[in-house]
């Protein structure tokens, strides 16, 4: 017997299962079965990727490390073409391109002439039918520094002028003389059949057209004296002196 | 089950079936799930055990722990399905029908109070408490929860969880204190 009541209250709530509490063991029991069965234990599920994804994560960065490391490793081993290269052009080949430029002196630009040259396919190969052989030429009225010359790389001697000159008034002027040079056509005679090729072409062109090439092609050249660094230039398709 | 060993042991056999242990199990906490049930205010106490059991059933193999952990697991579930269902109630309101037995202390309880009857009035008493009170001397004293269980399956502090108790107990007390109970009533309860 109690005389709390809240005592006797709270161990009525605790006190052990009544029989009609516990009603339906045998259904919940065999439930509970049921599900036990049901369950399968698997292991918990994890961050790490499947191995098909890991596959594909490991062929992307491969792609990714060769396609940029080639790049890079090209680089240094001078396997790539340089802004520079002379024998770097995207024209194509098949379209005959028309010309004009300043004829070529040693000191000053000249009279223009114009020129058929066949440009390359692809940007990796240029044709040297153009070239015109000059021996460089030492004049003491030059406005450029002819140590810059490249031999045999008419382009790069341009090319070099171009960098070693400050910016600033005269400058296209400079670059404009050495691109209408002969310096660093010297030693593209490298072979006779260049030459011969050039002295070839010449004698076609002017029995053609007196010195007019065909004008087949989209001309890229103006001609005029600033765009004598420019590609079309320095791949040498100087005509005549 | 107070040895964590034998718990261990019998929750290790109801994972693989057994059906002695699952029902060993299921004899030792079914009634606390239908008193916590029904200090909740839950119309039909046995089918929401019933889903208790079932999930109790299908995360065994994931439980580790002595007896008061697995009543405390178990009371978490309860507390779990009974907020589903309060949810469902919302979204679909529904009409009750509130058996007046549990909800409200009867005046006429007193007179026929044998010992399944002090039990029923016991729960009508603690229904009329506050839902968290409720909730909170439910677990403590029904389930038998500690302090820090009962903040655990609450989800609130412990500080929080004494002071539901203790205002919960003050008030049945002085429920009692309006109602009194004759002590033959109580004897026979206990």
């Amino acid at each position: 017997m109690s005389t709390d009541p809240l005592n006797d209250l709270l161990r009525t709530l605790s006190a052990p299962a009544r029989t009609d509490e516990l009603v339906g063991e045998a259904e919940a029991v065999a439930r509970m079965r049921s599900v036990v069965a049901s369950v399968d234990v698997k292991e918990p599920p994890t961050m790490h990727a499947s191995p098909s994804r890991r596959n594909r994560i490991a062929t992307l960065v491969a792609a990714g490390v060769i396609g940029f490391g080639g790049v890079a490793a090209a680089g240094p081993g001078n396997f790539l073409p340089s802004a520079d290269d002379p024998f770097v052009t995207d024209v194509p080949e098949d379209k005959p391109t028309e010309t004009t430029e300043p004829a070529a002196t040693t000191s000053t630009a000249a009279a223009t002439s114009t020129t058929t040259t066949t440009q390359p396919a692809t940007a990796q190969t240029v044709t040297t039918e153009a070239l015109i052989v000059v021996p460089l030429v030492d004049d003491p009225t030059t406005e450029f520094d002819e140590t810059l010359c490249a031999e045999g790389n008419h382009g790069k001697t341009v090319s070099s002028v171009a960098h070693a000159t400050e910016s600033g008034p005269g400058k296209g002027e400079i670059v404009s003389t050495a691109a209408h040079s002969s310096c660093g056509k010297d030693a593209t005679d490298d072979g006779e059949d260049v030459a011969a090729d050039v002295e070839a072409d010449d004698a076609g062109e002017d029995a053609d057209q007196g010195g007019k090439p065909d004008h087949a092609g989209k001309p890229e050249d103006t001609g005029r004296p600033d765009d004598a660094g420019s590609r079309s230039n320095r791949d040498g398709n100087k005509h005549d002196d | 089950m107070t040895d964590t060993r034998v718990v261990m042991d019998v929750v290790e056999r109801a994972r693989s079936g057994d059906a002695d242990a699952l029902g060993q199990l299921w004899r030792a906490h079914q009634h606390l799930l239908l008193r916590y049930f029904r200090a909740r205010r839950v119309q039909s106490p046995e089918d929401l055990a019933s889903q208790v059991w079932i999930d109790v059933a299908a995360g065994l193999h994931r439980f580790e722990g002595d007896d008061e952990d697995f009543r405390r697991w178990l009371f978490t579930i309860a507390r779990r399905r009974d907020i589903d269902r309060v949810r469902a109630i919302t979204r679909r309101p529904e009409v009750c029908t509130v058996e007046a037995g549990h909800h409200v202390v009867d005046a006429q309880a007193e007179d026929d109070f044998d010992a399944g009857e002090s039990l029923d009035r016991a729960l009508s008493m603690l229904a009329t408490l506050p839902a968290d009170q409720a909730e909170a001397v439910a677990l403590r004293v029904i389930g038998d929860l500690s302090v820090a269980a009962v903040a655990e399956v609450m989800g609130r502090r412990e500080g929080h969880v004494r002071v539901l108790v203790h205002r919960g107990l003050r008030r049945l007390a002085a429920n009692f204190a309006v109602t009194p109970v004759s002590a033959p009533t109580m004897n026979a309860a206990s």
